[in-house]
């Protein structure tokens, strides 16, 4: 075709003005408009309320627990990311944290499987329910492998649950006595027979039936929480074992070195640069409009001061926290993802318009399937960071951090109708929205108002998120 | 006479600037009570605008110059305001509710009460009485989903003549109509000059302003051109005034040498998926390289359908076999056809071809991706390189490749669907109504761009219901009757009454 095209120029005598003024692709990063300044200040104003309110919010020690806090709401929140821009929602994240956590502490605790494998099982377990509750959203039949995985978590859940508590409601929290039999079989069949009809759940849908993913995730949250609650036995269940540091609780504890944060950042700032320039070298040699370099200058200097601010607060407390480490990873994998790669690209067009994406040869289904596969480990990450956070599972770990993702994509300028939003704007929503529940719990602010300023900080964003998608 | 002669609505000198685009530069004109009055110009030329003057949607003061109604002027602020002075206005997409029956929409926003409870016997009186008034035969009962979009389109004439509208303006009214409806609704607004009311015909179809309006006013690049009776004119001289300059060919088909086959379709039948029912049956065709197979019928027939369902996004099969260059295509989906070297460009460009939000570069190379991928990810460099050519190649007007898609003309909306399909590097190209809804001008192009396609090797299978462009631009043609070929014609066999009545099944 590109032979066709470039006769065609010749014969319909096209003039070459188009494509000297044309800007190129990848300038989706539009110039800073008025809503990003009113943010940051909006931003700012919370937390110089803060700091007045209670000189302690910008000691090293907070922002640095400022640095885990964010990193938890974050990771979440670049996952709704993927789920909103595709045109779907997940309410059930904040308990999927939990039970993922939880499952994992109790493997840890209870069982004492090694950590790094009680994580590895919680990000299977969490990547299979998260393909599992996509099937129905997409309106496909669940593959046999799929099927089984779900089947097996659920033997799984059976398992500890029937293993601990032949009746959790009366003898919630104490394993049997010693030297009594359990009825490990019994249960084990039990749990397979569940999987089994849950399996053919999946089969039984017809393809092209499709179920909001709001109905679907709703259900989630609640069923969730309850294999949580049964899994944990309503109790309180640590990451570690005699207070010794593991891999799972080193997410949230583990502070690099001083040296060690300082090559870190200069590191990721390296990368930054050598990426800008790398970008930067080849436009050129295609011919393409460049940045000057005055703003590529200007952004380096921003970004370096930004990094080096963050390794300078941190090491004045203990280090920069491995959990910032995490998501500056995340945060680049599903950059990556998003602006890169053609499942980035698939995603935004679904989210934009889904009939004209089939028309496109876009595989929808397993590009949504893939969005929520992605959440599933997203969430895992988050749980364990989260319970991690916390030093236990409790039956209330990840209560309400499906709204915060929300909130923060919303503010980030993500559109709950598809096809809009970034990575740079989730992760200031998720800055905003750590920042007001951080500083909420420095000022001592009882629970109730939290929840209050929450819903009203989530309205307001929708709000925002109206008055911008009409312009 | 006299009283036809009266002007019931002038406009003059309508200038309407969009930061920093002028939409309209000088428009003016008048109706007279009673006549039926065609607006004909290019996409872009303003009519939309126009409309959204007249209708209050751009409020006063946001446009320069004067609206008068019987010499009065007017200072329309809302679209009440506009209804209210008796301008009602009939949009391409209908604003009908679907579960709602016909009466229910007709006194939508103004239902009659009794004791502060609506009285939906009087819904359903009055509106069988405004129905039959005018002559059409629909039930008020009905619900509104159940009607074909004919019918739609008249609930809706009803519903504005129920709220006193003597002056109707009718946008695109019959892009989406068939010939019978076409008929149908000409005939209702013939009734309605003859009962006095005015009406605002803006159509791309010359065929039908010349059979309806008493006076044609032709837009041009934001001006009114020219106001012209049609008694006086001749389509030549409409069509020379809307581009400004003379058209020679309309349809320039050259006809290169045909090589093998490329498509071949054996005994395809096919059933809809929600109820099952045989939509396609026993359809066989072969196109080949360099040819240009037109697909004609009446609404209904099928046409669209054999497409979706060969490009695999649509129906269930009941049986037959089709074949890509000798290649089976079994289990097809869009994205297995693409890969197999057939591409769809759909009818409806805003449901199925672009996702409006984004940019014309993302659109342009967003079914072959898969091409500038490299290692995982997408190569920018490539990707702009390819859209450039293509953008320049199908001269796309749009201020660059950043542009948002939605904010195109209809043309150059067309012309990004079809440069996306392009990209995909195809071996055939079926084009559903690929010139529906876009300007004379832009019509062209496209058909040149066909006959660059067949030069390449290309085979393309041309679906359109208008039967000058199907005899204009095909080499040879199939008629579908109720999902079955109706007949096959080649170029010179073809004339529209043996097309028609192959579509009749006669």
């Amino acid at each position: 075709m590109q032979n066709a095209a470039a006769a065609s120029k010749q014969s319909l005598g096209a003039s070459a003005t188009g494509s000297a003024q044309v800007a190129p692709l990848s300038s989706g990063r539009s110039s800073l408009a008025v809503r990003d300044f009113a943010l940051l200040a909006a931003l700012l104003a919370v937390g110089e309320f803060f700091t007045y309110e209670n000189v302690r919010f910008i000691s090293p020690e907070n922002l640095s627990n400022l640095a885990v806090e964010l990193s938890i709401t974050a990771v979440l929140a670049l996952g709704m990311l993927l789920i909103i821009v595709a045109g779907h929602i997940d309410l059930s994240i904040g308990s999927g944290a939990g039970l993922i956590g939880g499952l994992a502490a109790v493997l840890i605790s209870e069982h004492h499987w090694s950590p790094s494998l009680a994580m590895a099982i919680g990000i299977v377990v969490g990547v299979g329910v998260w393909m599992y509750m996509a099937c129905p959203i997409i309106g496909q039949r669940a593959s046999l492998p799929v099927a089984a995985l779900v089947g097996a978590v659920i033997a799984i859940a059976m398992f500890f649950l029937i293993r601990f508590h032949l009746d959790p409601l009366s003898d919630a929290g104490r394993a049997l006595p010693a030297g009594e039999t359990l009825p490990v079989w019994g249960a084990l069949w039990k749990a397979l027979l569940i999987g089994v009809i849950a399996g053919g759940f999946l089969a039984m849908i017809r393809t092209g039936q499709q179920v909001p993913a709001f109905i679907i995730t709703l259900a989630g949250l609640l069923v969730f929480r309850g294999l949580q609650w049964l899994i944990i036995h309503n109790s309180t269940i640590g990451v570690k074992i005699e207070a010794r540091q593991n891999l799972y609780s080193a997410l949230t504890n583990a502070h690099l070195s001083t040296l060690a944060g300082w090559i870190v950042g200069a590191l990721a700032w390296a990368a930054l640069l050598a990426g800008a320039l790398v970008e930067r070298k080849r436009r050129s040699a295609f011919g393409l409009a460049l940045e000057t370099r005055e703003i590529l200058f200007s952004r380096m200097f921003v970004g370096a001061q930004l990094i080096g601010l963050l390794v300078l607060i941190c090491n004045l407390h203990m280090g920069v926290p491995f959990a910032a480490v995490v998501l500056a990873a995340t945060a680049a994998m599903v950059w990556t993802l998003t602006q890169r790669t053609r499942f980035g690209r698939y995603l935004y067009a679904v989210g934009g318009n889904e009939e004209a994406a089939v028309i496109s040869g876009i595989p929808v289904r397993r590009v949504v399937l893939m969005a929520f596969a992605l959440m599933g480990l997203l969430v895992a990450l988050g749980g364990f960071l989260q319970t991690a956070y916390l030093g236990y599972s409790t039956p209330t770990v990840g209560n309400l951090l499906e709204l915060d993702a929300i909130a923060a994509c919303v503010i980030g300028g993500t559109s709950l109708k598809g096809g809009r939003g970034t990575v740079l704007g989730v992760l200031f929503g998720a800055l905003i929205m750590a920042t007001l529940n951080n500083g909420m719990t420095l000022m001592a602010v009882s629970p109730e108002i939290k929840y209050i300023a929450r819903g009203l900080v989530l309205a307001a964003a929708v709000w925002l998120d109206v008055r911008v998608g009409r312009g | 006479m006299s009283q036809r002669d009266a002007v019931i609505l002038q406009a003059s000198g309508i200038v309407k600037r969009f930061a920093g685009v002028i939409a309209l530069d000088g428009v003016s004109f008048d109706l007279h009570e009673g006549e039926i009055h065609g607006i004909c110009g290019e996409n872009g030329a303003g009519k939309s605008t126009l409309i959204k003057v007249l209708s209050g949607i751009h409020k006063h003061g946001s446009y320069d110059g004067t609206i008068r109604i019987r010499g009065e002027e007017m200072c329309f602020d809302s679209v009440r305001d506009a209804e209210i002075q008796g301008i009602g206005v009939i949009y391409q997409e209908l604003a009908l509710v679907g579960e709602m029956t016909v009466g229910e929409n007709i006194f939508l926003g103004r239902e009659p009460t009794r004791f502060g409870l609506i009285d939906w016997l009087k819904v359903a009186d009055e509106s069988r009485k405004l129905l039959a008034k005018f002559n059409i035969s629909i039930d008020p009962e009905t619900p509104v989903k159940q009607l074909g979009v004919g019918h739609q389109q008249l609930v809706e004439i009803a519903r504005a003549l129920g709220r006193q509208s003597r002056i109707l303006i009718l946008d695109e009214p019959t892009a989406a109509l068939s010939e019978h409806e076409v008929t149908a609704l000409l005939d209702i607004l013939r009734d309605l000059r003859s009962h006095g009311v005015t009406c605002v015909y803006i159509s791309h179809k010359l065929d039908e302003v010349f059979a309806i309006a008493d006076r044609i006013t032709v837009l041009r690049d934001g001006k009114s051109v020219t106001t012209l009776d049609r008694a006086d004119t001749s389509r030549a001289e409409v069509i020379r005034h809307m581009v400004g300059r003379e058209i020679g060919d309309l349809y320039p088909r050259r006809r290169p040498a045909v090589g093998n086959i490329r498509l071949s379709v054996r005994d395809l039948s096919a059933a809809r998926e929600s109820d099952g029912e045989t939509v396609l049956s026993g359809i066989t065709f072969d196109v080949r390289e360099g040819e240009v197979l037109g697909i004609g019928g009446l609404m209904g027939a099928g046409r669209t359908e054999l497409l979706m369902h060969i490009f695999g996004a649509w129906g269930r099969r009941l049986g037959g076999l089709v074949f890509l260059d000798g290649n089976a295509m079994d289990d097809v989906t869009p994205s297995r056809a693409i890969a197999q070297g057939l591409v769809l460009v759909s009818e409806d460009r805003k449901r199925h071809g672009l996702i409006l939000g984004q940019t014309v570069g993302f659109n342009l190379s967003l079914s072959s991706l898969a091409r500038v991928t490299s290692g995982g990810l997408v190569n920018e460099q490539r990707e702009f390189a390819r859209n450039s050519e293509m953008f320049a190649a199908l001269q796309i007007k749009a201020p660059s490749m950043e542009s948002r898609v939605g904010q195109l003309s209809g043309g150059n909306q067309q012309k990004v669907v079809i440069g996306k399909a392009l990209l995909t590097e195809p071996r055939v190209v079926f084009l559903d109504e690929p010139t529906r809804g876009i300007d004379v001008g832009a019509k062209v192009e496209v058909y040149e761009l066909i006959n660059q396609l067949t030069d390449r090797g290309m085979a393309v299978v041309l679906v359109s219901s208008e039967l000058p462009e199907l005899m204009g631009m095909s080499d040879r043609i199939l008629m579908l009757h109720e999902g079955a070929v109706g007949g096959a014609f080649t170029r010179d066999e073809a004339t529209p009454e043996r097309l028609l009545a192959a579509a009749m099944g006669q």
